[in-house]
């Protein structure tokens, strides 16, 4: 029976050839239908209309496929593609946090190699190119204006608890690693340091003007230390489960390039440490330092917010300055690829800046 | 079953877009010739033909060349319409069918010497009330012309299983011609 509640065809084919013809399956039918096996069953006649059936159906019109489908397809796989990258480049992750750094570099992004890819897209850079420069130029000129605007240039506001930015001899009594040898010497210099004090007073603040300066030539780094291996450990799972910072502030982006890491000239903390807090027994704490990349406008605004969001998960934060540019470059997602399209009040340059992540008491 | 230039593949693979043009284009009347008589209607089967070809060109990577590039594609366009067809069912029943105006049919490209096009529209709503996989089937071995080996190789079936469904299928439009004879309203059109 058929679905419909009517009788099997095969039924009442089979019925039909009558009763010299003996069981006859549904191959034979079909080839019967088919043409291969008409002397059998070409007589009946629920075969012969079905055979007719198949001659109309394959008398159907065969359309030609309508002009510009292979196209439109074509731009809508390729674009979904071309998401589908930028996604991916935007995610990519430290592969290490122990000593010697060691990761694998991720896939490298070339602009030149995305824009061959379409045709489209070089039309798109060049008129991009062109928003840039005027964007540029507005912006040069609305520094100029703030410079010279009394109410845009004040000393960086200290919170109670404060220490004063970047002066080197604090810097160094402050952390032994990175201490400055001079004053104003580049390639080590801290601007200022971002630690919560003994007395619960407000932590003191860089100075985030001089970091985001800095942070624009490539010449910055950010030091985060925490004293135990639970207390960094926490702090870096806090920092990938979420790696956004608020209002896409930052973004902790991917590893770091060797090459990269080593220009920061780190110091070896190879070294075993001892930690007791008096009571406990003493801890043995096996330094280790781990390198990220942080992806974010080359702002004050940004970078207080990246402080505030390494500090908020328990890290102590210092800025350093390097001598020459790291050679680094932010990995561009959809969002950086379409800053155009966003209002002219977002547009800002994006930046990568090394992270550098120690378990150091 | 010819297979595609390696060169041409691997450079569509990659997502070069002259190697895709090169590797699809003679595949494209029969990827919506597939999908106008699986749903019926021109402007639906233009937007479910794009779809196919979009997951086509997605999922070229997986190709791995064992089967004609003719077949896998069919492959993949059968699926996305069997795909569409039981979204559609699940989401708003049955749909009218589709019928195209009487005095367009005619002049038709393609319709052959002696089918009428009053036949031709009975012919359509039987199509449209099969089962997907009854249609599927029927679709790939009489619009499409593949014979039994490359239909189970499209649909994923043994042979002696296309053989069967197939000829299901056939009677299963046996019985809705004779089901629209009976009734004797050639241009109804059928509720959801």
């Amino acid at each position: 029976m058929t679905t419909n509640g009517h009788p099997e065809p095969a039924d009442r084919a089979g019925r039909e050839l009558g009763p010299h013809s003996g069981p006859i399956t549904e191959a034979e039918l079909l080839a019967g239908i088919e043409g291969d096996a008409a002397d059998r069953v070409g007589s009946n006649a629920r075969v012969a209309a079905m055979r007719a059936d198949r001659a109309v159906l394959r008398g159907l019109a065969r359309d030609a496929a309508p002009d510009g489908l292979l196209e439109a397809a074509l731009d809508e796989a390729l674009g979904e593609i071309d998401g589908d990258t930028l996604r991916k480049l935007g995610e990519g992750t430290p592969t290490s946090d122990r000593l010697p750094v060691s990761r694998v570099l991720p896939e490298r992004f070339s602009l030149v190699t995305w824009l061959r890819a379409h045709p489209q897209r070089v039309a798109l850079a060049a008129a991009a190119v062109v928003v840039l420069a005027v964007g540029t130029m507005a912006g040069l000129a609305v520094r100029g204006w703030l410079r010279a605007s009394p109410v845009s240039s004040p000393p960086i506001a200290m919170e109670h608890g404060a220490r004063p930015a970047a002066p080197a001899e604090s810097a160094a009594a402050q952390d032994p690693v990175h201490a400055a040898p001079t004053s104003n010497q580049p390639g080590e210099a801290v601007i200022a340091e971002s630690t919560p004090t003994d007395t619960g007073e407000a932590p003191g603040q860089p100075d985030f003007f001089a970091g985001a300066k800095l942070l624009a030539e490539g010449r910055l780094y950010v030091l985060a230390r925490g004293g135990s291996s639970a207390k960094v450990g926490a702090a870096l799972k806090a920092l990938t489960d979420q790696r956004i910072g608020p209002d896409h502030s930052w973004e902790i982006a991917m590893g770091m390039p060797g090459s990269a890491l080593a220009s920061l000239d780190l110091p070896e903390i190879r070294q075993p440490v001892f930690a007791s807090d008096d009571t406990e027994a003493v801890e043995v704490i096996l330094p280790r330092r781990s390198a990220w990349t942080a992806k974010l406008s080359a702002t004050p605004t940004a970078l207080a917010a990246l402080v505030d969001g390494l500090r908020d998960a328990g890290l102590e934060v210092t800025l350093h300055e390097v001598a020459k540019p790291v050679a680094i470059e932010p990995r561009l997602d959809a969002d950086d690829v379409l800053w155009w399209s966003r209002p002219p009040s977002t547009w800002k340059r994006t930046v990568a800046a090394p992270v550098v992540v120690e378990t150091l008491p | 079953m010819s297979r595609p230039d390696p060169d041409i593949l691997r450079r569509a693979q990659a997502g070069d877009r002259d190697a895709l043009d090169v590797l699809l284009r003679p595949e494209l009347d029969r990827v919506f010739a597939t999908c106008r008589r699986m749903v019926g209607g021109r402007q639906e089967a233009e937007e479910l033909a794009q779809d196919a070809l979009v997951k086509v060109i997605r999922g070229l990577p997986t190709y791995d060349g064992r089967a004609s590039l003719s077949t896998w594609m069919t492959r993949v366009t059968i699926n996305a319409c069997l795909s569409w067809m039981r979204s559609r069912a699940r989401h708003s029943g049955r749909r009218p069918i589709s019928l195209e105006q009487p005095d367009t049919l005619a002049g038709e490209p393609g319709v052959a010497p002696g089918v009428q096009p009053d036949e031709k529209a009975r012919l359509e709503r039987a199509l449209d009330g099969l089962k997907p996989e009854h249609r599927a089937i029927l679709v790939l071995r009489d619009v499409r012309e593949l014979d039994y080996e490359a239909i189970g190789a499209a649909l994923d079936l043994p042979i002696g299983t296309v053989k069967s469904r197939l000829f299901r299928a056939r009677a299963a439009l046996r019985v809705a011609l004779e089901e629209d004879e009976r009734a004797g309203k050639p241009e109804r059109v059928e509720d959801a």
